[in-house]
């Protein structure tokens, strides 16, 4: 009964689960893993399930706890920025480097985010970065929630997560910058 | 006078962090004057500013658009696999 259950599960909300799952790690592997485990945990709570939540629902939340795990574990130990990194920018005053400050871009409205070239280029300085920093600024869109509630999440400082964003967002600007045509 | 310059008015490094602060977080208060005072007098925060904004709209965007396809008949019987083991 169980297990037949189960397997009609498989059929029907895979597809759902994977969807899910691949937008919020954005690894196809970790993603199958994630939605495998998320089904073997339904058989072993399977006796939790009240029927009060809809099979899909119940699933869902499963999942987003396996995912939200898998973020808490990568973030277990603290992530310092780098203040060498600063040092690329700045002076020690504070002041930008010489030929580091921001230019003007011709384009700089919104067009911009309809210009193909503009998001290839954005994606291949994002993969350039670490990989926790890339993470700090995916996350709020991964898990669809607020900065603050993302940190509560990951139990990180909200001024340590801003800390990151901020040298990412540089490095980010910096690469684009040299990356695409202006 | 520099000294005062420094104590009044934020470094260009202090800046862009409370500029991404402020997407992020918000501000408080003065963080938002100074901010304020700051971006009136330097072009090259104002520029890290605008920018700042269109690679966030960027992020969204691509975030929005990283579904990818799988053989998912393939996936739901390895996964059936799995379970009867």
């Amino acid at each position: 009964m169980r297990n037949h259950t189960i397997e009609s599960w498989v059929s029907q909300f895979t597809g759902d689960l994977y969807h899910r799952a691949v937008s919020m790690v954005s690894d196809p592997e970790l993603a199958r893993d994630l939605v495998q485990e998320t089904f073997l945990s339904a058989i072993e709570k399977f006796s939790t399930f009240r029927g009060s939540s809809s099979p899909k629902t119940w699933l869902m939340s499963i999942l987003n706890h396996k995912i939200v795990d898998h973020y808490r574990q990568k973030f277990r130990q603290p992530i310092l920025p780098e203040p060498e990194m600063i040092d690329q920018f700045f002076d020690h005053n504070g002041e930008w480097m010489p030929g580091r400050q921001p230019e003007r871009w011709h384009e700089s409205d919104e067009n911009l985010l309809d210009n193909e070239a503009f998001l290839s280029v954005l994606k291949i300085c994002m993969d350039r970065l670490p990989d926790k920093w890339k993470d700090c600024i995916n996350l709020k869109y991964i898990l669809d929630k607020k900065s603050d509630e993302v940190c509560q999440e990951l139990k990180i400082t909200t001024s340590n997560f801003w800390q990151i964003t901020h040298r990412a967002k540089l490095q980010l600007r910096a690469c684009i910058e040299k990356n695409w045509l202006i | 006078m520099k000294k005062i310059k420094r104590l009044l008015f934020l470094s260009c490094l202090k800046a862009t962090g409370l500029i991404e602060k402020k997407i992020q977080f918000g501000l408080s208060r003065s963080e938002r004057i100074r901010l304020r005072i700051h971006i009136s007098m330097c072009s090259a925060c104002t520029n890290f500013g605008s920018q700042n904004h269109l690679i966030e709209g960027g992020l969204f965007r691509l975030n929005d658009t990283r579904k990818k396809e799988i053989d998912l008949d393939e996936f739901k019987k390895s996964i059936i696999k799995k379970l009867d083991q």
